[in-house]
């Protein structure tokens, strides 16, 4: 993977977002927003059951309703063939059911029908009209009565389970300290500010335009295209913003087939915007976790043993494993005997996905909350039982990690919270009334870097265009390749012009794992590079040229926009006077970054989060009133935007440990708690002080620019160090998330 | 949402007028409420007679010192920053702030506050076929489903839902009067009669007629030196309904409660006025907490939990004894 | 602080004055426009079966057509709404929302929807300078109102100092429920509630940012407020 290293000139800088100003304005145009002529309005009806079969369909109201253009339902949708789940370069489709395909009800909340009309309000009320019968069966929702029970053996090629050394022996040995506890998780929904949404315009029978919101315009272009078999280029898909995403808008779900459908159907655009509510069945969720976690240490405090079995769900319509152990045992520590295994339950429930940190986030919070049982097992501070088990190696591959400055974020942390004046009982540090408790955890995410293509083109003013079908969910993407741009091609960022969101571009991939900085970004170094050499070309044939009959392959950047000869930097001509001179307007290249696998180092990013919370004895609501986070991510390439994208992950990991759960009806299996009423997520009033510091070195194995990807780590281990910060202030271990005021009465 | 038709009415009478006769029409007044329940198809009135321009927001001292007026119409956002009002009833301020959210508050009406209604779970989504309240004879989809937001005093067993309003929870230890009219007259309705507990038709909610406006609420004066206070208790630290909220009113001398008013709000149908826990309170030293608990206990004691909310029993006496410490000191 | 909701009696000049008792909308009696829909149903276009209303291709091409007997036949109503400045005549669904109207008729998609149900702030508009859900008001009710939206607080080039100062602290990622916070700051520091970290987090909360840019937003605010732009030390 490793190219020679990018200079850092704005790599770095805390540049403010270049889309700032669309933002802040309300111009930037996310997909509903688009508004081509004759757009219709289609509403979802949902399924009322979630488990059993559609009996009869009454739309003669519904299709008599005013402005109603049209009532698809099973009864008369096309039948389109099911495209698989194929990931990478070919989309992403975790629920597999293509939409209104039969009569069978899998989920509360599953599409049953759409009507189109001529105005949402109109729409919305023919919606109501329609009348579903069903033949309702009892759904499965809880483990216990699981339609299915499976472990299987790997995911996206990682094994699911895993064993090395005698855990059972080391977790019996008398010499070792012990802990062994379940803690769980309750089902998470993204909640993107933005709710999903596709536009489906028929140009032709054959070209289709979708106005999609997607963090995958590549992976739904593909998807679609073999739905209605049509060929790949004739459909485009249009995302220039992402109203947030968090993992929900990666696969392509059904509604986006949906809306292609309707709008076959009538004939005109047709816009398909989800409810609130329909984000809670119809666009992924995290599965709820039960995991069981041991761990052995010996009296000094070193690993022994770790065990950890996770429990989650899939539905009957797909396949998907949240995948706890390989997202933090796998990674976390070393010990002689680790094994961790995963167990996979399907219920009537929709289908689970990837939400932020998928893995690692759940993963951390239990394992990271065993090692606070064991600390105090232990009798140690729960800081140093993590110093004392931070290995240079990967615990289960067995290679030395690329590069891992944990060592720096837990020092770092502790300095800036002020650790040393923590007393270690539970219960006895406060703050007039009020509880205060002090929690450590340790965060990590993988670096993933994955394939992509990008253009770029130099211009004879000295600026350039770079594309790339990649996407900004508001993790400062484009901010951040506009900066890797510049430096790639040594012009200052004002000259650069970046430009995504669209499949016209060349292949981006799904802005998904955190991988979107490296991949795109290496993408654009070896784009730049290719650029340079066909300029280095023009120079060295150019007889009136200083760099006339040079060797081209010693010509290089030497300053802003000059090439110059590495051995005389001095001898340089401008980009503008090579093109001006071939007579060219301008000079376009590609580069193509494909996946590499690295068998000798292991890339992670690891963090330390510090939370201090505050809570009432007698009305224990949770306060975190304080949270220090230091990350070791490699080369940070926009300081602000960077410490903005660990800070949300922070807020999203508070919310999961003290407020966010989707609760199921036990009879009818829909999802109760389907708003944002309801649903609680973080509010402002819920925030305070959050620091952020990046410590470490860019990580040159990695790729050229030192970097590996933050948009998931701040997720991870937050859960834990607030769970873990409750335990000191209040004595009690809640095991079960989240952390409500009754769970501490 | 149904189709309905629209009319503006620009006074009381003509307000009544329009919608007298009419059983499908409503008034709408900020609509936080009804059009939300309009977009889920709970609440489906054939005509909105459009209240919002009537002359009906003053907030204003009664004659005679018979304590404040507040128009029906008055926004809750502007009902929390009055200085009558603030400097008066300090407890009905807190009960404001403590409610929705300042755009919220911006819109929603001291009238349509007292119409709230519920946000049990089973109730807002039709999606969900039991709901006695929704759909009278239909069953309760919340006494076997999730609870956790329901009612622990004065339910039925048609009925577990909770009467969601802050300000309603000042208001009845404020002992307050809602002033109608209608096509019969207008009328004065106490505080405590205005709602209603579920029995057997928890679709009922109110004492109110289907064609009476609400259009003021009277407060009478406090006595000299009260101490009142709100202590809401929640899921998150703000922009969340009450799991548990009490309202205190107290008379003290020298640390000493000679008498107390306190209301529930989260536990209860309808605004609870914790009249069992008042009369123990008498007598009570403001310092001693045993004694306040077994106050809270006395009226918790007919308390009724389900699956999901028996905490709100235990949350409920403690919420109790702080709102009256902290009223006290 | 003023209510804005106190119509002065001598303004606006509108319909209302013209009026004695009530403006009836819809009313057999009065002035109504029907949107005609046709039954009849076309031919499925590809898909067999399918149900095809033969309806209009827009609303303004639907106000000449005979009227319809159905009683749910929509009215539609004759509104003026002034937004940013720019007075905008409408034919409305009585149903339709203001946030609607905004995104779906007017083209000024920059107020959001989140929720649609008073449960996010992202559609939060000022009204006469309040601070409101768009997604909670009918269209019809803010006749005669000065409606402000995301589009209208910049002058010209001149950025609002609360966009600016959102651009500068980073106050958002995704930019969705960026409008709304704007807007709703600037209406939290016009009522005075910006006058400390705690107080802002309160009457702040009324907006969420999934994406938790909250602590940003905040820095965002007290400068506008004239405070110390630093963050306390933790």
């Amino acid at each position: 993977m490793s190219t020679a290293a990018l200079k850092a000139q704005s790599m770095g800088q805390p540049l403010d977002r270049v889309d700032g100003r669309l933002k802040v304005t309300g111009a930037a145009t996310y997909p509903a927003e688009f508004h081509p002529a004759g757009l219709l309005y289609g509403h979802l009806v949902t399924s009322r059951i979630a488990r059993g079969t559609i009996t009869a369909i009454d739309s003669a109201a519904a299709e008599k309703a005013p402005g109603v253009r049209a009532v698809l339902t099973h009864l008369n949708a096309p039948k389109l063939p099911e495209p698989p789940n194929a990931q990478k370069a070919e989309g992403i489709r975790l629920e597999q059911r293509v939409p209104f395909s039969d009569a069978r009800i899998s989920y509360g909340g599953q599409y049953v029908g759409v009507v189109v009309a001529d105005t949402l309000e109109q729409a919305r009320f023919a919606a109501d009209l329609l009348t579903v019968s069903y033949a309702a069966e009892t759904p499965a929702l809880r483990k216990e009565d699981a339609l299915e029970t499976k472990q299987p053996a790997e995911t996206n090629g990682e094994k699911l389970q895993f064993s090395k050394g005698d855990v059972e022996a080391a977790l019996k040995n008398a010499d070792f300290t012990r802990v062994e506890q379940t803690y769980s998780t309750p089902t998470e929904t993204h909640n993107p500010m933005e709710n999903s949404a596709t536009i489906a315009t028929w140009e032709s029978p054959e070209k289709l335009v979708l106005y999609d919101a997607t963090q995958y315009v590549k992976g739904a272009q593909s998807i679609v295209a073999r739905a209605f078999g049509l060929k790949r280029e004739d459909v485009r898909v249009i995302c220039p913003f992402v109203g947030g995403a968090f993992g929900c808008k990666g696969p392509v779900w059904p509604h986006t087939l949906v809306a292609a459908m309707a709008a076959r159907a009538v004939g005109k655009p047709v816009r398909i915007e989800l409810t609130r509510a329909q984000m809670f069945s119809g666009t992924g969720h995290r599965s709820a976790t039960s995991q069981r976690v041991a761990l052995a240490a010996s009296k000094d405090g070193r690993l022994q043993a770790i065990r950890h079995q996770s429990e989650g769900f899939t539905s009957p319509v797909g396949k998907y494993v949240e995948a706890c152990g390989i997202g933090s045992t796998h990674v976390l520590y070393d010990a002689p005997a680790i094994e961790f295994g995963h167990t996979i339950h399907t219920v009537n429930i929709g289908q689970s996905s990837f939400m932020r940190a998928p893995g690692e986030c759940p993963g951390t919070y239990a394992v990271e909350c065993a090692m606070d049982e064991l600390a105090t097992a232990l009798a140690l501070d729960p800081l140093e039982l993590r110093m004392l088990n931070n290995s240079p190696n990967h615990p289960t591959k067995g290679i030395p990690f690329s590069t891992k400055f944990l060592g720096d974020c837990y020092k770092v942390g502790a300095e800036k919270f002020g650790w040393g004046r923590r007393q270690a009982a539970p219960r006895s540090m406060k703050d007039g009334r009020l509880l205060v408790g002090w929690g450590v955890a340790t965060a990590t995410y993988p670096a993933n870097q994955w394939a992509a293509t990008v253009w770029m083109q130099l211009t004879a003013d000295g600026t350039a265009l770079v594309r790339c079908a990649t996407h900004d969910l508001g993790t400062g993407a484009s901010t951040a390749f506009t900066q890797i741009s510049a430096d790639a091609l040594g012009l200052p960022t004002a000259k650069i012009k970046f430009e995504l969101g669209s499949s016209d571009y060349p292949f981006g991939p799904v802005a998904g794992g955190s991988n979107s900085t490296a991949t795109v970004g290496s993408a654009i170094v070896l784009a730049a590079r290719a650029l340079q050499q066909k300029l280095a070309d023009l120079a060295v044939a150019n007889a009136e040229s200083t760099l006339y009959r040079a060797n081209a392959r010693e010509v290089v950047v030497v300053g802003p926009g000059r090439l110059g000869l590495v051995s005389n930097p001095g001898k340089s001509v401008s980009y503008a006077d090579v093109l001006s001179a071939a007579g060219l307007p301008s000079i376009d290249a590609e580069g193509e970054l494909k996946e590499e696998k690295n068998a000798k180092s292991a890339f992670q990013s690891f963090g330390a989060q510090f939370c201090e919370v505050k809570i009432d004895p007698d009305l224990p609501l949770v306060h975190v009133t304080r949270f220090v986070s230091v990350m070791d991510c490699g080369r940070v390439i926009n300081s602000k935007l960077g410490a903005s994208q660990i800070l949300g992950g922070i807020v999203m990991g508070i919310g999961m440990a003290l407020e966010e759960e989707t609760h199921y009806d036990p009879r009818t299996g829909l999802p109760v708690t389907r708003n944002l009423a309801d649903y609680h997520v973080p509010v402002h009033a819920d925030i305070n002080a959050i620091d952020v510091t990046f410590v470490g070195e860019p990580d040159l194995q990695f790729n050229a620019m030192g970097a590996r990807g933050m948009g998931e780590i701040g997720n991870t281990g937050t859960a834990a160090a607030v769970a873990n910060a409750v335990f000191h202030a209040t004595g009690r271990r809640v095991r079960d998330l989240p952390i409500t005021p009754d769970k501490l009465l | 949402m149904n189709p309905f038709t629209y009319a503006r009415a620009k006074d009381a009478e003509s307000a009544v007028a329009l919608r007298r006769g009419d059983a499908g029409a409503k008034f709408l007044g900020g609509g936080t409420n009804l059009i939300d329940l309009m977009k889920m198809g709970v609440e489906t009135p054939t005509q909105l007679v459009d209240i919002n321009r009537l002359p009906l927001d003053k907030i204003e001292e009664l004659p005679d010192g018979r304590g404040v007026r507040i128009g029906a119409l008055a926004r809750n956002s502007d009902a929390a920053e009055n200085p009558l009002l603030r400097e008066r009833y300090p407890v009905l301020r807190e009960a404001f702030l403590s409610g929705a959210s300042p755009q919220l508050r911006n819109l929603a009406t001291v009238g349509g506050n007292l119409l709230q209604r519920t946000r049990c779970y089973y109730f807002y989504d039709p999606d969900f076929p039991a709901c006695n309240k929704r759909a009278p004879g239909s069953g309760c989809g919340a006494l076997e489903g999730y609870n956790r937001v329901h009612a622990i005093l004065g339910q039925s067993e048609h009925c577990i839902a909770t009467h969601p309003s802050d300000m309603c929870v000042a208001l009845a230890v404020l002992d307050a009067s809602v002033q109608v009219t209608g096509p019969k007259g207008s009328r004065s309705i106490s505080f405590g009669e205005f709602h209603r507990l579920p029995g057997d038709h928890p679709e009922i909610e109110t004492n109110l007629a289907p064609d009476e406006l609400i259009t003021a609420v009277d407060l009478p004066p406090l006595p000299a030196g009260a101490r009142t206070h709100y202590v809401k208790m929640r899921d998150r630290s703000s922009y969340a309904f009450a799991l548990v909220s009490v309202a205190v009113v107290l008379e003290l001398r020298a640390g000493t409660i000679q008498s107390a008013r306190v209301a529930l709000g989260g536990v209860a149908h309808k605004p609870w006025r914790a009249t069992k826990a008042e009369t123990r309170l008498q007598g009570v030293k403001t310092g001693d907490e045993t004694a306040l608990r077994e106050a809270a206990e006395a009226e918790l004691a007919g308390a009724k939990g389900y699956q999901h909310n028996s905490f709100k029993i235990e949350m409920a006496k403690r919420t109790i004894v702080r709102a009256i410490v902290e009223a006290a000191t | 602080m003023a209510s804005a909701r106190d119509f002065p009696e001598d303004a606006p000049a509108g319909k209302d004055e013209t009026i004695d008792e009530a403006l009836l909308f819809g009313n057999p009696t009065t002035r109504r426009k029907f949107l005609a829909t046709s039954a009849s149903l076309g031919a499925g276009i590809t898909l067999g079966t399918i149900f095809i209303a033969d309806g209009l291709d827009t609303l303004a091409a639907a106000e000449s057509i005979t009227p319809q007997p159905n009683p749910e036949t929509r009215v539609m109503i004759g509104a003026t709404l002034k937004i940013n400045g720019q007075v905008h005549e409408l034919k409305l669904d009585p149903r339709t929302t203001l946030l609607d109207v905004l995104r779906d008729r007017l083209q000024l998609p920059g107020t959001k929807k989140g929720c649609d149900h008073g449960q996010c702030g992202a559609c939060t508009v000022l009204q006469n300078g309040r601070r409101i859900n768009s997604c909670l008001v009918l269209a019809l009710t803010c006749e005669g109102d000065e409606i402000t939206t995301i589009e209208g607080l910049a002058k010209g080039e001149t950025l609002h100092p609360m966009q600016a100062a959102f651009i500068k602290h980073d106050g958002f990622q995704c930019g969705y429920c960026t409008p709304g916070q704007i807007c709703s700051a600037v209406a939290c520091v016009a009522e005075g509630h910006a006058t400390s970290d705690n107080q802002i987090r309160e009457f702040m909360s009324g907006n969420i940012c999934r994406c938790g840019a909250y602590p940003n937003i905040l820095a965002a605010i007290r400068e506008v407020q004239g405070q110390s732009t630093t963050l306390k030390p933790v």
